[in-house]
């Protein structure tokens, strides 16, 4: 479903990526570890589009109802329109715009481009509220503005809750186990695993083998220096979490 | 303008038998002008008092419904006189003379004129009534109006006062409150004013010990405003939270000149001032707290924040602060932005297009003052209003 090749991408004059390869296929779960500013929210915010990063070259392609689309040619409300959902590692602050609304304009942005009627107040509030319970989450939070004043974990489930409420065709979690208490990284995983499908793939970002306990990784990828330098299955992640990177980041 | 001329000019608005008072009052008085602290950055070129030619006239019934909020009593003017059969009866009206108003304190001669103008001085007597809308019409060349209100102790009062005016008016309005012992007053106003009509008000609220002062004010038209307010806080533990709004375009200008007294210890006060300006627009937000030697314990935030949508607009911030106490706490500050792209990529990896999040955005940027609105109709109101003005605006990421 996603295909990236020989990605190289930069922000600012700076190369940050250097030629990233990466396929995904549907029912799959990647994860990404890699060091500290090794490029991992880069790619993660590039392949959600936002506009501050420049794409020198490489592909992304991106196959949704049947459908090649050249993902670097839409804009970032398309890919999320298309099912691209990035779960951010920090979370944005939207002083003034209630959780509420935020969630239900989105979600009917959403069925608006796929042509399926649109939900109302009532009928979202009901919707959403099933979804809350997904990631335990209290009814309070629907009508405070987003993530304001929200903790850290708080805004990470919020997150999660997002990608409930939007079911995605392909998540990028980047880093949402971090800052989550062990009853709250349970609670999330197991959120996660439940909208996880067949027809889904989700990309991990962590840097913890912890949350791959829970949410098992078909593939664990080693990105450094804006290249992905190895590639294993979830063991890989366990013998990093034992040696650190050192062993492989030559 | 020169003296002389203003002199000339304002006479007509004058009743004969007030004149001799006013020139007397108002001789040791500056006109305004660019030279005085308080009136330096407000174009004084439109106050000019020459008669103008007036074509517009308001249906009042009509507007009268239109804005009429429910459940709470309605005082209406047009042109500084009082309609009674417009108004509700619960407010009593008690006449007043010139010298029932602080002059002492008053600025400029055209303080002054307004109290000894034709415009009627009133007291409001709010006994039977504990939320009043006072709507002003304003659709004839110069008007001026007076009023004073006394908010006896531990007494909660709402006040909701709009200003309507159409082109080519320009309205004077000199307000006295004075709230006592644990006296409450939620003031929110709103005004619709036309490109060219300008309205000046001049509000002096005193505070007694433990009074709370709440306002809310709305500007959203592309008229010129001139709002003063003064606030005396005269008793411990008193405080004044005052908040407002303004959604600029065309040549609008909306100035704000605030002076807030702590004179006595142990007071708060807060300041939250916003704004999104478009066109050739102007806002000027200039705040002085003023912290007396004796008023320890103050403590007084202030602060200004305005979003530019056009090069052209232009905001003039000047929050300050005077402390002549030790042991406050004070702060104030002025921000100038535009919107954030991460906070609209956050709303576009959620499927949202840039035009949607950017006017979500705004009504967020407004709602941190609306919100602050207690009473249900009225906030309806603001955020209607800001909504049907601001679907007028372009919206884009607008780079300073
Ligand atoms: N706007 C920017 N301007 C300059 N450099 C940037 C910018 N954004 C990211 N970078 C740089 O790009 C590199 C990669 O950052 P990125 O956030 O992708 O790292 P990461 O792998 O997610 O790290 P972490 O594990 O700490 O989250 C870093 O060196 C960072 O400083
Ligand atoms: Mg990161």
């Amino acid at each position: 479903m996603l295909e990236i090749k020989d990605l190289h991408a930069s922000i600012d004059g700076k190369e940050i990526l250097k030629g990233i390869n990466l396929s995904v296929k549907p029912g799959e779960v990647h994860a990404i570890m890699g060091p500290n500013g090794s490029g991992k929210s880069t790619l993660s915010k590039i392949l959600a589009g936002h506009p501050s990063y420049e794409v020198d070259s490489g592909s992304v392609s991106y196959e949704v109802n049947f459908k090649n689309e050249d993902l670097l040619e839409l804009e970032a409300h398309e890919r999320a329109q298309k099912g691209i959902f990035l779960a951010f590692q920090y979370p944005i602050e939207l002083p003034g715009v209630s959780n509420f609304e935020f969630l239900k304009t989105s979600f009917n942005e959403i069925c608006k481009s796929q042509g399926v009627d649109e939900l109302d107040d009532e009928a979202f509030d009901k919707f959403v509220r099933e979804k809350m319970k997904i990631v335990e989450m209290r009814d309070e939070f629907l009508h405070r503005p987003v993530n304001q004043g929200f903790s850290g974990g708080e805004k990470k489930r919020n997150e999660i809750l997002q990608m409930a409420v939007l079911n995605p065709h392909l998540s990028i979690l980047d880093e949402t186990d971090s800052g989550l208490d062990i009853d709250a990284l349970r609670v999330i995983s197991e959120g996660v695993n439940k909208l996880k499908k067949s027809s889904n793939a989700i990309i991990l970002i962590t840097h913890y083998q912890r949350l791959l306990d829970y949410i098992k990784p078909d593939y664990v990828h080693v990105l450094s220096g804006g290249q992905i330098i190895r590639t294993g299955d979830s063991s890989l992640a366990k013998e990093l979490e034992d040696k650190g990177y050192d062993w492989i980041v030559s | 303008m020169k003296t002389e001329e203003f002199l000339e000019q304002i006479k007509s608005y004058i009743p004969a038998d007030q004149l001799g008072s006013f020139l007397s009052q108002s001789e040791a008085l500056p006109m305004p002008n660019r030279k005085l602290e308080s009136w330096k950055y407000f174009p004084t070129k439109f106050l000019n008092f020459e008669k103008q030619e007036q074509s517009t006239t308001l249906d009042l019934a009509k507007e009268l419904n239109r804005l009429k909020a429910p459940g709470m009593d309605v005082l209406v003017t047009r042109n500084g006189q009082v309609q009674t059969d417009l108004s509700t009866d619960k407010v009593k009206l008690k006449e007043l003379s010139a010298s029932d108003f602080q002059l002492e304190s008053m600025e400029t001669k055209l303080d002054v004129l307004s109290v000894y103008s034709e415009g009627q001085k009133l007291e409001l007597v709010m006994q039977d009534s504990k939320a009043l809308q006072i709507i002003h019409f304003i659709d004839s060349d110069k008007s001026f109006f007076n009023f004073k209100l006394n908010v006896d102790e531990a007494v909660e009062l709402e006040i909701y006062e709009n200003f309507v005016a159409v082109d080519k008016v320009q309205a004077h309005f000199v307000s006295e409150i004075e709230l006592k012992k644990e006296a409450k007053l939620k003031y929110y106003s709103q005004s619709e004013l036309s490109s060219s009509a300008q309205v000046y008000t001049h509000s002096s609220i005193g505070l007694s010990e433990a009074a709370l002062y709440k306002s809310v004010v709305s500007d959203t038209d592309p008229g010129k405003f001139r709002r003063k307010t003064k606030v005396n806080l005269n008793g411990e533990r008193a405080h004044a939270d005052m908040k407002a709004f303004y959604l600029l375009n065309e040549a609008a200008i909306v100035n704000h000149k605030i002076d807030v007294n702590h004179n006595v210890p142990n007071a708060t006060s807060e300041q939250l001032y916003k704004g999104i300006l478009d066109g050739e627009s102007k806002a000027i937000f200039d705040g002085m707290v003023y912290v007396a030697k004796q008023a320890m314990g103050t403590d007084s935030q202030q602060l200004n924040k305005s979003m530019l949508f056009a090069d052209s607009a232009e905001v003039i911030t000047r929050p300050q602060l005077e402390i002549y106490a030790d042991d406050v706490a004070c702060a104030h500050g002025a921000t100038l932005g535009g919107f954030n792209r991460d906070e609209v990529f956050y709303f576009q990896s959620r499927a949202i297009p840039e035009e949607v999040a950017l006017r979500m955005l705004a009504v967020g940027y407004a709602e941190e003052i609306f919100q602050e609105v207690e009473n249900k109709e009225i906030h309806k109101d603001f955020l209607d209003q800001f909504l049907d003005r601001f679907s007028q605006y372009k919206v884009d990421i607008h780079e300073l």
